[in-house]
This record gives C-alpha cells, structure tokens and sequence, in this order.
C-alpha cells in the first residue's frame, strides 16, 4: 500500500513536471562533496591554474553513473585504440537496450535469453553488491535468497543475451562493496521476485540507505572486521582478544597518505575529460530519447503499449 | 581487470610514472619505505636541491609531483589536503613554504615541478647511479649551463680561422685586382658585405 | 687321581732328561752339525724420499683435458655475462662549458662541483638567515656589490633576500630570468637550398 502511494504521487510529481516543461536534470547522482569544489583563494591571481581549470568540468560527474567508461588504470592493461572501439561498442549497445543508472545496493531485475527456460527467458531479482571491471568486460552481481538458499547471478553489462536491466530500487549504501551479505543474516538479501519499482522523482539525488546489517556468528568468507566496513552492525559481538590484537597489527594508516597508490588506481582528471568529452553528447541523447519513450508509455495511447 | 576508482579525483603528472612502485628495503616494510619517503620529500622541499640514489630519488619525485598538484588544485583551505601535507612534511614550517611559496611557483606553469638529472659517476668505487633533485625555479646556479657561444670552444675557434682565412684570400684577390684592371670596381664592391657570412651558413 | 696322572708321568719324564743330560747323554757324536757365526750389524740406512715414491706416484690431478671453450670463458669472461676484458667507453663527451669530459647523459663532473659547492653555501646561508622561522616567500640571492635588478616594486615585496659576501663567480649567470633561446624571426621568406 505504502508503495502504491509512493508510485502514485511520483507520478502524479512527473505529470506535473510535464507540463511545466521544466528542464529536466539528466543525471540524478549526487552532488559532489567538497572535494570537486574548487577551493577559491582570496587573491586573485592574473593566470588561472590549468590544474584547477581542468578539474572543474562537468563532465567528470558522469563518473559515478558510467563507471565503466573509465578504462582499466593499470598501465599493462591499456591500449588508448582498443578502449575507444570498447567506448563505441558501448554505446551501440546501450542504443539498443535501456541499461540504466544504478549503484551498489540498488535492487534489480535482469531478463536474460537462456534456451532451456521456460519462455526462453529468465528473470533474477536481486540486490547488486558487486560492480566491476572495465569497458566491455563490465560486470555486476545480484544476490537473493531463494528458497532459504542464497543465490548469487553474475552478469556482463553488455552481455548481448540480456534482454532488459530494470532498477526496482535506486538506492546507495554505506559501503562500496557488500560482499559481507554473504554473511549476513538471510533476510539482509532476500528480495520478493514480484516487488515492484519505486520510481524516484525526477532531480532527487540518489538516496543513502543506512541500513546496518547483521552478521551471522562466525565462520565468516573473509576477515570482515578488519576492513572498516560501515554497514555491518553486530561485527565486534563475534571477535575475540586474538581478533582485535590482530587487527591493531594488521591496519596501515599511512595508506591513506599513500599518493602514488591513489593515483595508480584512478584515472587522472585530463584523460578522463577526453573520455567524457568523446561519449558525453551520445549518453545525453541516448537519455533524452529515453526519457521520451518512457514519457509516451505514461501518457500515450493503450494501443502504443503493445510491446 | 579492474575498475578505476572514481570516489577520488586527481591530476595528471607530468613525469613518467612507471607502472609500479618501487620497493626501498627497509626492516619495517611497507611502512619503512614511505618513511624514507617522507624524509626525502622533506628534504627537497627544504633544501630544492639535493643529491641521492637514483630509485629513492625517482619514487620521492612522483609523491612531491602529487604533493605540489594536489596542493595547488585545492589550495590551503581543503582539509585532506591540508593533512596529506602535514604527513609528508616532517618539519612543520615547509606546510607554510609549500602552499606559500611554491604553490605560487608552479601555478601557471605547463611543465613538471621537479627535474632529475643524473649526477656524475665516481671514476672508482662502488658504481651506484647518483643524480640531483631540484625543484624547479630554485635559487641556485644552473645545473646545465649550455653555452654554445663560449669563444674557446673547439668549433667555434676553427670557425672563426675559416672566416679569417676567406677574408684574407679575398683581400689578397682585390688587391691583385686592382693593380690588373681599373675597370672592376663595381663588381667588387657588391662582393665585399657577402663574403664573411659563407663559412658560417655551411 | 686319574686326571693327575699325565702330569706326573711328564714330571718323571723331565726328571729323567735331565739328569741324562748332565751325564753327557745323548753322547756328542749323535748331535747336529752346526758353526755358529757372528753376522756383522747392518749399517744404518738414511731416511730417503725415494724410499717411498720408487718410480712414482699419482697426486690428485685433472683427469680430463679442459676444453677451449671453457679456457677461454675463464680468462675473458663472457660477452653476455662478465666481460673481463677492458671495454673503451664510446659515451665520452666534452664539456661545452669547461672542456673536461664527462660521461653521456650526465653532468660534467667539473662543472658539477663547482655548482655544488655554492649551492651548499647558498643553503647554508639560507639555513642561517632563516632559523626555524616559517617559510613564506621565495628567496632572492644577490653577490656583493649587486642591486636588486629594475622590477616593478611589487615583484621584490616579500621576498627573501640572502646577500653573499662574494663577488658573484663568473660562470654564475645574473640573469636566469630571461630566456636564453632566441625568439622565432618574423621574416617568412626562406632562402633556398639544395638548388645545385
């Protein structure tokens, strides 16, 4: 019920941004923290910074929905021509199926085309924990619990027998992987196959969900405590002496300061506004045309919703 | 494969990065070669000119490089920046001189911050590769002071030989000249200015 | 008593020999003939090495004739490895500044020194000047008997000014602020070459 209600003055939100033609924001990320803002110092100085110049594009906000995008930072891994044919393969792909915006911890259902399924077609529902990899070969993983059984799908991003990618629930959570549901008590990860999507209104930032989870007493897959996690409530029930003396040995605060290894791992702000500036205006149109479509099945004629 | 990060933003250097870092060895590790680090990122900000083992030079070049460009993108008021300079800066004072003195420096500059060049090999020894550091726009003397105009040098010398020789033989023809025909003044006036500068252009 | 009996019968028996042979029998003429000789002692033989090694004797010793091949390895060295030989460096130059030859790639040594030398006099001074006193501003050095050169007033305000009580050395450039490579002709007419 409380869904409906939630669906409903969504809608009733978008009909009205309809016909007030307001332009409507393309990207419903965040905005930035205070590390993209550019500090202004109190002197002006005759010569603007490059550096400074450079960082303040944008484009670079695109970085968060488009992931993969980015190539892999690893220098042995590049190679500038292949990645801008992976870009255009990409794109092709994406004007052929809507894959939408979605973080970890968002909740989605993915179809894909499997040959001994019945209706040839298999639908998972299942909330991503996962996302990775670089170009083409990007990836994400769903986890459920089905039957009191946990099931984990893995599935490439352009992968061609994907049907359709929908995002039932636009959601962030605290951290940036949640393996840790693996752990977790089951009703964590246990997400109904008939839930339906709750539509954010239009220009909403992408909410946090700051739910902490329950960790099921140990043996565990990994060594959870010590990496810092936020969302995991119960970790220091299940530790022992031994356990926190070892995680005192084993934490690196020089890492943080580690600069070189930040920058190994990131691609530098100049190489990345090329690479936005080479998709930016095709993503834009792709979701415009997008926006149009979904628009036409709201308010179009029954007869135009055959498909 | 994996995914750049993209929680972070950072420049790009304008030196080499080599694909991996460099282990220094140290009894403590990891932890043990950003100290080292940290000493030397220190000295060069101190004294902008010092002498070391190439690979600790190379590996303190690109985290001064990040230093200074993470300093001038977020400038002195940006906390984290703030506290990666209190990190690498072991003597308190060289904060002031990093976001004072050099972020003003190296602002509008379109080249990298630091210079490595190698330092001369003792003849005996033990054979272990030397170079210099500087931060660029240091007080100093130059390092490389390449002039080509100095007059003793060898090229230059023989140069200056040839000139004269051509010039004499020249001298020698018109005076010759003179004595045979009356009639060739104006073909040797328009001679005279060219004939110096013919050694020079070949 | 019979066990004793064999002892007593060889006691009778040693008795009787005895006493035989003190009244002269067995009589003379049934004895061995027999001349009895003093040898005269052998002469004591000196100690020689030939004793022990005769005709001769194996050492430990190669067994197998060593190869050319590895005879030379072990007194050259190998191309790919250590090379023993002495290799002429190719990578000499000559200082464009002082004349002396350095290595390719890498500061003249003469030079260098020179340049090191004042630079750790500079620092010192510095160092001196400074104390521990935040950094702000950037440093000016001037030599003896130098003033500050014509800049708008502002460019000098602030900035650190460490005098040297020297004369300024020679092959120490006053001007490093101006640009040592010449700036492009404006002229666009090319004269032509490779005509003939």
């Amino acid at each position: 019920m409380a869904l409906a209600i939630r669906r409903s003055t969504s809608e009733v939100y978008g009909a009205a941004k309809w016909f007030i033609r307001r332009d409507c924001r393309v990207l419903s990320t965040l905005p930035e923290k205070a590390v993209e803002v550019p500090v202004e110092t109190k002197q002006e100085r005759p010569a603007v910074s490059r550096i400074r110049a450079s960082a303040r594009n944008p484009n670079l906000a695109l970085r968060h929905v488009y992931p993969e995008f980015l190539p892999d930072p690893n220098p042995k891994w590049r190679n500038s021509l292949r990645e801008k044919l992976e870009r255009i393969d990409m794109l092709n792909r994406r004007k052929q199926i809507d894959i939408p915006e979605f973080y970890v911890g968002s909740i989605l259902a993915v179809t894909v085309a499997d040959p001994h399924a019945q209706g040839k077609t298999n639908r998972f529902v299942g909330i991503c924990i996962e996302r990775k990899g670089a170009g083409l070969r990007a990836e994400f993983t769903l986890r459920n619990v089905v039957d009191h059984q946990g099931v984990e799908v893995r599935y490439d991003l352009y992968d061609p027998t994907v049907h359709s990618i929908q995002v039932l629930r636009l959601e962030k959570r605290l951290d940036e992987k949640l393996l840790y549901l693996r752990d977790a008590l089951p009703e964590y990860s246990t997400f109904p196959f008939d839930m339906d999507p709750e539509i954010l209104p239009d220009g909403t930032p992408v909410p946090v969900n700051p739910v902490q989870v329950k960790l099921k007493p140990r043996p565990w897959l990994e060594r959870w405590e010590r990496q810092e996690l936020q969302g995991v409530s119960n970790i220091e029930e299940h530790l022992k002496e031994k356990d926190r003396v070892r995680r005192e040995l084993r934490k690196e605060p020089w890492e943080k300061y580690d600069l070189m290894k930040q920058y190994r791992r990131t691609i530098p702000i100049e190489d990345q506004n090329d690479i936005w500036a080479e998709v930016n205006h095709q993503l834009k149109q792709l979701q415009l045309t997008r926006k149009k479509v979904s628009r036409k099945r709201t308010f179009g004629v029954p007869k135009t919703q055959l498909g | 494969m994996n995914q750049a990060e993209v929680s972070k933003l950072v420049s790009k250097l304008r030196i080499n990065v080599p694909p991996t870092h460099r282990k220094l060895r140290s009894p403590k590790g990891p932890e043990g070669r950003i100290d080292k680090l940290r000493k030397t990122v220190t000295g060069l900000v101190k004294f902008e000119r010092i002498e070391l083992n190439y690979n600790r030079a190379d590996e303190a070049r690109q985290y001064t490089e990040r230093l200074i460009s993470e300093a001038i993108r977020h400038g002195d008021c940006h906390k984290p920046t703030m506290d990666t300079a209190n990190f690498w800066l072991l003597e308190k004072e060289l904060i002031h001189k990093l976001f004072k003195v050099l972020v003003p420096r190296y602002e509008t500059s379109n080249s990298s911050y630091t210079r490595l060049i190698n330092a001369p090999k003792p003849q005996y020894g033990r054979n272990i590769d030397k170079v210099v550091l500087e931060l660029k726009g240091n007080p100093f003397p130059d390092l490389i002071n390449n002039n080509t105009n100095n007059k003793l040098l060898i090229q230059n010398v023989l140069l200056d030989a040839a000139k004269q020789d051509y010039r004499q033989s020249k001298i020698n023809e018109i005076a010759k000249n003179i004595g045979k025909t009356e009639n060739a003044p104006l073909n040797e006036s328009s001679k005279k200015p060219e004939a110096p500068e013919k050694p020079v252009e070949s | 008593m019979i066990p004793r009996l064999p002892h007593i019968v060889q006691l009778m028996k040693n008795v009787e020999r005895n006493l035989f042979h003190m009244f002269g029998y067995p009589p003379k003429e049934l004895a061995l003939a027999y001349v009895h000789e003093n040898k005269p002692a052998a002469p004591l033989k000196k100690f020689s090495i030939k004793d022990i090694v005769g005709d001769g004797f194996l050492l430990a010793v190669p067994k197998f004739r060593r190869t050319i091949e590895k005879k030379l390895k072990r007194k050259f060295g190998s191309p790919e490895y250590v090379w023993k030989m002495l290799v002429p460096k190719n990578n000499i130059k000559v200082c464009q500044n002082c004349g002396h030859h350095h290595e390719k790639g890498r500061l003249c040594e003469h030079c260098y020194s020179k340049v090191k030398a004042e630079t750790e006099e500079i620092q010192a001074k510095i160092k001196e000047k400074l104390g521990i006193n935040p950094i702000e501003h950037d440093v000016v050095v001037l030599y003896k008997g130098e003033s500050l050169p014509d800049e708008p007033k502002e460019f000098w305000k602030g900035k650190r000014i460490i005098e040297m009580k020297k004369e300024r050395p020679q092959w120490f450039s006053k001007n490093l602020l101006q640009k040592t490579t010449q700036q492009p002709s404006e002229s666009t007419d090319v004269k032509p070459t490779d005509l003939a």
